[in-house]
């Protein structure tokens, strides 16, 4: 054991190494349309990529995740970036994807922006959508200013390969009722993707950003989410991952919610060898609030990982998380939720609860909802269940004539459904998409 | 306020009722640890030789390793060179034969500490084994427990008396490679219990131990051992307590129960240990590895905790499930106060199919105190139909105060049904209304609360244990809401 421990370990930092190779190769001649206001931020986040290391086998953040796999793939694709634009495929994953209410799609393929795709923005002064690589010197060192670079060892890896990425700013006051669609698309070529999506909700505005994965092949995403809703904003934020079985996909959001504002989350993931989600919330004001849904549902010999993080900062704050897992075959699931109440977060309410069905024998799940928790006057609980469907439920539905295969199916489409549900008065068309997703996997899994 | 603030004030002045120190002459070897010391202390003990031998490879190992560092608690570094490992009251070289030959002031303390030694203990009904600093020096009513076939001796004993149970078992279910504590313990514990419960006995008495540091600048290092066999039951409590000094003082104590089939341990502890002064200056460092392992079908195992003194608490008492049907319970309530720290919890190893487990933890945490449950359960594949239910509830008391929960689920197989639940509050203002309506002073209503709070765990005490820990409990929160 100890000496496979020793062995992840040593093949993490090799990788690291070429990737070293290939930063300097980068640094040396850049990609032609990278924005040089990136490079200071580059710079800095390798360093602290360098030092940091990938994830050891003992972080008790990746005890159940092995990300040696992630790291030799990066390794290997970054080392011959930068890559010739093939079409084909990401049209091809294209024509499956709905057109949402608002008609507003940005398409990013293998993390570059690509107008061609892209469904055109009507200039706004209320809504600005503005790809990195569009950004001259002076917005760009806007869009940047506030961005956490060094959270963790791979938003640094981001941050360090960053080429390109799209800010979206709502302006104070307005609402977007209607989703604006951003997908990014790894089209399966060698090519590690570093995504990067930023959005700032103006005071009182209201905005719906979809965040929307999408690959072929044996893809490597490693994608970052930053927002920031300021004050009595409201933000409801999706984010799928539907990537090819193939795919490796480790995902980065960090939130920040002042007071009065409320922020939003579904997150579903159903594609990806190795999925790992994390999700940090931080409720800097008073009377901010979070609402976080997730679903994973994974079957084979897959992997999906989700880690939450809620920071209750400041008092009267509110957080509510819900996560529910679907596992078949061999395929194995990571729940990791932390709800932080710092001293003076007074008033503070913050339930989690996370419920997981078993389909089969050798599927397996890891869940750890954690509480921490530095004053007195809050009201905090957690809960987590994992089990088989119901056999009452099943009796019911059996003795009315129901057969086993379709009453199996119908109990873990409820049990998703109910997640799926939360996007429903936002983006009917979107809940209708993920809903026929979701059935798309379940004759895999009854 | 200002009435809550003398009633803070009361409970501030409050004394650690059991910090006394007793002056009796002593054996106590210097400060240090090495080779010698261990064979010094196997020497003194009379060991045969696997015991020297295990405890040397105990060292060895314990050499290699680090402190662990990944419980929630902060630890001024101890040095484990600055501390003596072998302290024992002086007595006649022959020993006490009888309770008559004690010395009168070892006496004299357990009857402080209210400990029913003598003939208060046959009304009781408790055979008691009494561990001073490193040895036992008094256990009661050995002779009405040989007839039923029980063995209630001191470790020590047990190694001269019984060495082909000790070899076979001893270790067994916490070796001595399991931990950096279980290590050191391994190389210099010396005393402890050890109880074995023959075939199809269900020993006619509750046993009872209690263990007491008394002499300065040392490390109690214990050990109890407990087996069960088939079909027999037993009931068993320990309590401790220590004077107040102004240094840390080390306890590094394992237990390990073995449970053949049909078998039942019911495993009571009361931690009294002193728990520092209220600006966190002194107190005993609490390192304690427990373990049970149900080896048959339907053995079962129930560990019920009050954790209410230590400045450092770090324990887990965990059950191996490894028999088809077999049972684990963990009941706990745990006080912190001032500035205490404590992380502990449970595991729960389920291997045997249909093995069920409980987890009912109740944390209690005022004044500065930090507190973490941490706590695994884990399915293996094997174990078809396996249940848990596990619920651990905070009451916090006071903005300063701490209550974190670190709950593992690992979970292998789809016919297992686990279940967690946790909750964290302070207590309601309209609870104390109510109470305080109805004339209860403050500090009644705030006992009440708090005593029906822990209630599901008080009433898995025996009787005479669950209206004395329900005592210290009040008086290590008295007055404290606020």
């Amino acid at each position: 054991m100890k000496k496979i421990i020793q062995d992840r370990d040593t093949r993490s930092a090799a990788a690291l190494t070429t990737i070293e190779a290939a930063f300097e190769k980068l640094q040396a001649e850049p990609a032609a349309g990278t924005p040089a206001w990136l490079q200071p931020a580059r710079e800095m986040a390798f360093a602290n990529l360098r030092d940091a290391g990938f994830p050891r086998v003992k972080d008790e953040d990746w005890k159940y995740t092995n990300l040696t796999g992630f790291a030799e793939r990066s390794a290997a694709y970054l080392e011959n970036q930068p890559l010739a634009v093939k079409d084909k495929t990401a049209t091809v994953l294209l024509g499956d994807l709905p057109i949402l209410e608002n008609q507003i799609r940005i398409v990013f393929v293998n993390g570059l922006y690509r107008p061609d795709l892209s469904i055109a923005v009507q200039p706004d002064f209320d809504l600005e959508l503005t790809p990195y690589s569009t950004a001259d010197s002076s917005t760009g060192k806007n869009i940047l200013h506030q961005q956490p670079i060094d959270h963790n060892v791979m938003i640094a890896l981001n941050t360090a390969f960053l080429a390109d990425g799209l800010a979206v700013r709502v302006a104070d006051n307005k609402k977007v009722g209607k989703p604006i669609h951003v997908i990014f698309i790894a089209d399966g070529q060698p090519c590690a993707a570093q995504p990067r999506l930023s959005i700032n909700v103006g005071r009182n505005a209201h905005a719906l950003v979809v965040q929307h994965h999408i690959s072929m092949g044996e893809s490597l995403t490693n994608a970052v989410t930053t927002i920031n809703c300021a004050e009595q904003s409201q933000l409801l934020f999706v984010r799928l991952q539907n990537e090819s079985e193939q795919s490796m996909h480790v995902a980065n959001q960090v939130v920040r919610v002042a007071a009065d504002s409320l922020f939003n989350s579904i997150s579903i993931d159903f594609g990806s060898q190795l999925a790992r989600n994390d999700l940090v919330v931080d409720l800097c004001g008073e009377r901010a609030q979070a609402n976080l849904y997730g679903l994973f549902m994974t079957n084979g010999q897959r992997h999906v990982d989700n880690h939450l993080r809620v920071d209750h900062h400041a008092a009267h704050t509110t957080s509510q998380e819900i996560y529910r897992g679907i596992l078949n075959d061999k395929a194995r699931g990571v729940f990791n939720g932390k709800i932080i109440v710092h001293t003076g977060a007074d008033g503070t309410d913050a339930q989690m609860s996370n419920r997981n069905l078993l389909l089969s024998e050798q599927a397996e799940i890891d869940t750890k909802p954690e509480l921490e928790i530095y004053t007195d006057d809050i009201k905090c609980a957690h809960g987590a269940t994992t089990g088989q469907l119901d056999m009452n439920s099943m009796f019911y539905l059996r003795a009315r004539g129901i057969p086993e295969a379709s009453a199996r199916m119908m109990l873990v489409s409820a049990f998703a459904q109910e997640i799926i549900d939360h996007i429903r008065s936002a983006s009917p068309a979107l809940a209708d998409y993920l809903s026929t997703q979701m059935s798309k996997q379940l004759p895999d899994i009854t | 306020m200002s009435a809550k603030n003398s009633e803070v004030k009361k409970l501030v002045d409050k004394k650690y009722r059991h910090g006394f120190v007793t002056d009796i002459g002593s054996d106590t070897i210097p400060p240090g640890l090495n080779e010698d010391v261990i064979r010094l202390i196997s020497h003194k003990k009379d060991e045969p030789q696997f015991m020297l031998d295990w405890r040397l490879k105990a060292y060895r190992y314990w050499e290699t390793l680090r402190e662990p560092d990944w419980a929630m608690l902060n630890i001024d570094p101890i040095d484990y060179q600055d501390i003596s490992y072998y302290s024992a009251p002086k007595q006649n070289d022959d020993g006490p034969k009888s309770l008559d030959e004690v010395d009168p002031k070892l006496l004299e303390t357990y009857e402080k500490l209210g400990i029913p030694l003598h003939e208060r203990a046959a009304l009781a009904g408790v055979a008691v084994d009494a561990v001073f600093d490193s040895v036992s020096v008094t256990t009661t009513f050995r002779e009405k427990l040989a007839d039923a076939g029980v063995i209630f001796c001191p470790f020590s004993d047990a190694v001269k008396d019984y060495p082909e149970l000790i070899e076979k078992y001893l270790g067994t279910v916490v070796p001595y490679r399991d931990n950096f504590f279980a290590a050191l313990n391994s190389a210099v514990f010396s005393d402890g219990s050890f109880v074995y419960i023959p075939k199809g006995v269900r020993c006619p008495m509750e046993l009872s131990t209690y263990f007491r540091i008394n002499e300065a600048k040392t490390g109690q290092f214990e050990r109890t051992l407990i087996i069960a066999d088939e079909g027999s039951h037993v009931s068993y409590l320990e309590g401790c307590t220590a004077p107040m000094r102004d240094e840390n003082q080390l306890h590094a104590a394992v237990v390990e129960l073995i449970i053949h089939k049909e078998a039942e341990i019911k495993y009571s502890t009361v931690q009294n240990w002193y728990p520092g002064d209220e600006e966190g200056r002194g107190g005993i460092y609490n390192f304690v590895t427990k373990r049970a392992d149900c080896r048959g079908t339907n053995s079962k195992v129930s560990w019920t905790q009050i954790e209410a003194g230590s400045a450092i608490t770090w324990k887990y008492p965990s059950c191996v499930l490894r028999g088809e049907n077999s049972v684990g319970e963990f009941y706990s309530v745990a006080v912190t106060n001032n500035m205490q720290q404590a992380d502990t919890g449970t595991k729960m190893l389920h291997i045997g199919a249909n093995s069920r487990s409980t987890i009912i933890s109740k944390g209690i945490s005022a004044g500065h105190a930090q507190q973490s449950y941490r706590g695994l359960v884990k399915i293996l594949p094997t174990a078809h139909n396996a249940r848990n239910h596990t619920q651990c509830d905070s009451l916090l008391m006071g903005k300063q105060s701490g209550a974190h929960t670190f709950p593992y689920m690992e979970i292998k197989n789809p016919t297992a049904i686990v279940e967690h639940e946790a909750t964290t509050s302070k207590i309601a203002d309209d609870q104390l209304f109510y109470c305080r309506q109805r004339g209860l002073s403050e500090e009644d209503a705030v006992n009440m609360i708090v005593n029906g709070f822990c209630k599901e765990v008080f009433r898995e005490l025996p009787m005479e244990f669950a209206v004395e820990a329900q005592a210290l409990l009040n008086v290590s929160l008295e007055g404290a809401v606020g």
